[in-house]
């Protein structure tokens, strides 16, 4: 079930919120554990609860064991034992396809195609949001074994932590400390909805998703079929394009989770903070998918050795982290490269101080321009597909674009992309609990747009991650 | 809040108002036309035949008509199948191909007939690539949406659950139709025409078939339709040189008109259409499949450019996979020389002309 959709909004939502409103204590925790699995299971195919669920109990057990136990070898086990578990199911659900991709090619180039064809065998759906779900239970389980956390006893909240339908299938990847406790306290005192915050937070990202991401997705995604041999305006425009449409799609995707949240009282983690008014490589992980980039921070780079270490062994450290990062967005070795891009970048702007003295005007564009160069590795199907729209960023197939409706449209919706990234302020900047009356207007108008162009719009982007 | 709150709803509701509005004046419209259609009968032609509401005309007609043997689905490229083309008594057999009909089409004429308990023995299907192409904005079809509707409440998930539920679904659907952009501006269009004092969307349906019907021994060189369904083209356009043919070919795939440009695969089409496939055999109903042949040089343009290749390839892939997993018969008779048809046997840059209809009726068995 998408947040854009009828479905949702006009059944899912309202029935869900209107009894959530009448219950307390662990009766509301059981609704919202439910309603979450409900979701979930609309998500795609019914029976990708059965990992969730999964993954669910095993932590919830596993974690009470661990801080029941006190040999550091038993809880070592223990802490594996999850660890296996999370990782195991992501790499089967999400990595299997591509072991069995690259070892078909492999096969292949041997001249073995009847094995190639055999390994067809082992390919799997992947389940919505898993990446997202094994990665909160993943800090939640370190957490503990590192004695940061205490272990959750109440299995009906630890579920609700789990699969809270706002953030369930694309986030913000929600840690237990930020969660957690806000359930127990709706429990304890009842939802008070920020209604206000609420509505007008899930309009403004409803407005974003399906008026622009989309409209820039029917506009690029024929263009880009490979194989692709655009002219280098159009490679360019496409390119521009497709930054706002992934910015547009998730950060939308991101402010009706939040504003969702509201309306339930429970307040989800900021995931975007104008990514592209970033002013180097660094200042865009803290504001782009800020709750991922935190994750790998906390839970990867810092494991690694993080900062405290030789020059050499951070910038190891950085392009490992950047690579798994990169990886974690999809099972394609061309994640692996958009990671490595950006693992450069930002060994990069440590290694040179030149990029200190440029000016704020000169920092901004230059990171905009590298970023968003990076999103061809991110797009591209394959490298073969990413190649060729490098071919035709440099103006291989000619620099001279035919001016149809469709590249003026595209013109005008990157236009208007690239003036709200970089002079709007970001939604969670907005005053929403103090909008005047004509911007609620213009508001309403939009959102009305939206509803009526939302069965025609793309799933979110993020959603396959 | 309020002013937020109230401008939604205000909108919403204007919404709403314009296609309920729009949706009762079409039930007014249909209550004639099924009345008009009831006169044609075989042996008659109806003149013209030409920028006429094709789906209004077919769901008049299958009301009209007795319960056919076989029956042909399909776009304009079908349309010139007849009787005699597939060895069958007049009355047995009818053609129900539309410009550009889709899958959507095909859904609505088969709940039709399956409503007025006139199950076809065999339904042909005459299938282009393009109708999976998402890029298409394709609206036609929905002139009769409440019946595709219907049909998905009660297939998708009414099976399965029973009860009340497929009324609720379908109650559902018809709900959100109303709040959909595309609706909403076949609605417009409707309710401005008949603010301009324009005729309704149909009324020429229904006026053809109160003046325009003569017998089709005085056809001659004029265009028409047989009671059957089938298209007799006018003689300007049978007489049509293969020189015109092969014109028309390099016009329609330089002009970009194959609908195979921009093409992005269309999933839930596909799988409506393999959903249609499982009902008709699940009900027994023999279902033969082609994709038409184009002529030779529209195939060889087609071919040679990687994009519409492409999407045709990924068109034949799903039609395989999806016949085979339904019983269905298929065959890909795109390229012409697979039923051994020229440059002759085509009016234009994708109409066959019947001796090649035959042959393509006899490779799809």
């Amino acid at each position: 079930m998408l947040f854009s959709s009828l479905e949702f909004l006009v059944l899912f939502l309202p029935l869900t919120l209107v009894v959530a409103l009448a219950l307390r204590g662990q009766p509301l925790l059981r609704w919202i554990a439910l309603t979450s699995v409900i979701f979930y299971a609309f998500a795609g195919h019914w029976w990708f609860i059965v990992p969730m669920l999964l993954t669910t109990v095993v932590d919830f057990w596993v974690a009470i064991a661990i801080e029941r136990e006190r040999r550091p070898r038993a809880r070592r086990w223990l802490l594996a034992v999850s660890l296996a578990g999370n990782l195991g199911m992501l790499a089967y659900f999400k990595y299997s396809g591509l072991l069995v991709r690259t070892a078909e090619a492999a096969l292949i180039a041997l001249g073995l195609e009847e094995s190639a064809r055999a390994s067809r065998w082992f390919e799997v759906i992947l389940p919505a949001g898993i990446s997202f779900y094994t990665f909160q239970t993943l800090s939640y389980i370190i957490d503990v074994w590192r004695g940061q956390a205490p272990a959750e006893r109440n299995f009906v909240r630890f579920a609700g932590f789990v699969s809270f339908f706002p953030h369930l299938v694309a986030g913000p990847l929600t840690r237990h400390h930020q969660l957690i406790p806000q359930l127990a306290r709706i429990a304890a005192t009842g939802i008070t909805p920020r209604w206000r915050e609420g509505v007008l937070l899930f309009a403004v990202g409803l407005c974003k998703k399906v008026l622009i991401a989309d409209r820039l997705g029917n506009l690029i995604d024929p263009l880009l079929a490979p194989p692709l041999a655009l002219d280098a305006p159009r490679a360019w425009l496409v390119l521009l394009g497709y930054a706002f449409q992934i910015y547009f799609d998730f950060s939308g995707y991101s402010d009706m989770a939040i504003g969702l949240g509201r309306l339930f009282g429970i307040e989800l983690p900021q995931n975007f903070n104008s990514p592209y008014k970033a002013a180097s490589p660094s200042d865009f992980w803290r504001r782009w998918h800020m709750t991922l980039s935190a994750w790998l921070r906390d839970y990867l780079y810092i494991t690694l050795g993080g900062n405290r270490c030789s020059p050499a062994r951070r910038r190891f450290n950085l392009l490992a982290t950047m690579i798994l990062g990169g990886l974690w967005h999809g099972a394609n070795w061309t994640f692996a490269a958009w990671g490595t891009w950006h693992g450069l970048l930002l060994v990069l702007h440590h290694s040179v101080p030149a990029w200190e003295r440029m000016s704020g005007f000169w920092q901004r564009n230059l990171t905009f321009f590298l970023v968003t160069l990076g999103w061809v590795f991110f797009r591209a199907e394959s490298f073969a597909h990413a190649a060729q729209w490098f071919a035709s960023l440099a103006g291989a197939h000619g620099i001279a674009a035919p001016w149809t409706q469709e590249t003026a449209a595209l013109a005008a919706l990157v236009l208007l992309g690239l003036a709200i990234v970089r002079l709007a302020p970001n939604s969670l900047e907005l005053p929403l609990s103090r909008l005047g009356a004509v911007p609620q207007v213009g508001l309403a108008g939009a959102t009305a747009a939206a509803l009526l162009l939302m069965n025609y719009g793309s799933k979110f982007l993020y959603f396959q991650f | 809040m309020r002013a937020f709150a109230a401008t939604v709803a205000l909108l919403l509701g204007l919404v709403l108002g314009v296609n309920g509005l729009a949706a009762w004046d079409r039930h007014q419209q249909e209550a004639r036309l099924r009345a008009a259609a009831s006169r044609f009968q075989p042996g008659q032609a109806l003149l013209g035949y030409r920028d006429v509401d094709e789906r209004r005309f077919q769901s008049a007609r299958l009301a009209a008509i007795p319960r056919p043997r076989i029956i042909a689905f399909g776009s304009s490229r079908v349309m010139a199948v007849s009787h005699v083309l597939v060895d069958a008594a007049p009355g047995a057999f009818y053609n129900a191909g539309m410009s550009a009909a889709t899958v959507e089409d095909f859904i609505a004429l088969w709940s039709l007939l399956e409503r007025q308990g006139k199950r076809p023995e065999t339904v042909l299907f005459s299938l282009d690539a393009w109708i999976f192409n998402r890029s298409l904005d394709e609206v036609r079809w929905l002139t009769w949406a409440d019946e595709v509707s219907a049909f998905l409440a009660r297939a998708e998930m009414g099976r399965a659950l029973g009860g009340p539920v497929p009324v609720l679904l379908l109650a559902w659907y018809r709900g959100k139709e109303l709040l959909s952009y595309t609706v909403l501006k076949t609605s417009l269009s409707d309710l401005r025409r008949l603010a301009g004092g324009r005729r309704r969307p149909g009324a020429e349906v229904a006026q053809a078939l109160e003046a325009a019907l003569v017998p089709e021994s005085e056809l001659g060189d004029r265009r028409g339709l047989r009671a059957d369904g089938s298209l007799v083209y006018e003689g300007a356009y049978r007489r049509l040189s293969p020189e015109r043919t092969r014109e028309e070919a390099v016009r329609y795939v330089t002009a970009a008109r194959t609908g195979l440009e921009t093409f992005q695969w269309n999933g839930e089409r596909a799988s409506r259409l393999e959903l249609l496939w499982q009902e008709m055999r699940a009900a027994g109903v023999r279902v033969i499949v082609w994709m038409p042949p184009y002529p030779p040089e529209t195939w060889r343009l087609l071919q040679a450019d990687p994009h519409r290749a492409a999407a045709h390839a990924e068109a034949r892939r799903f039609l395989e996979a999806a016949a085979s997993r339904t019983g269905v018969g298929f065959r890909d008779l795109s390229d012409p020389a697979s039923v051994g048809c020229g440059a002759a046997d085509f009016y234009d840059a994708i109409h066959a002309r019947p001796d090649c209809l035959r042959r393509v009726l006899r490779s799809a068995g």
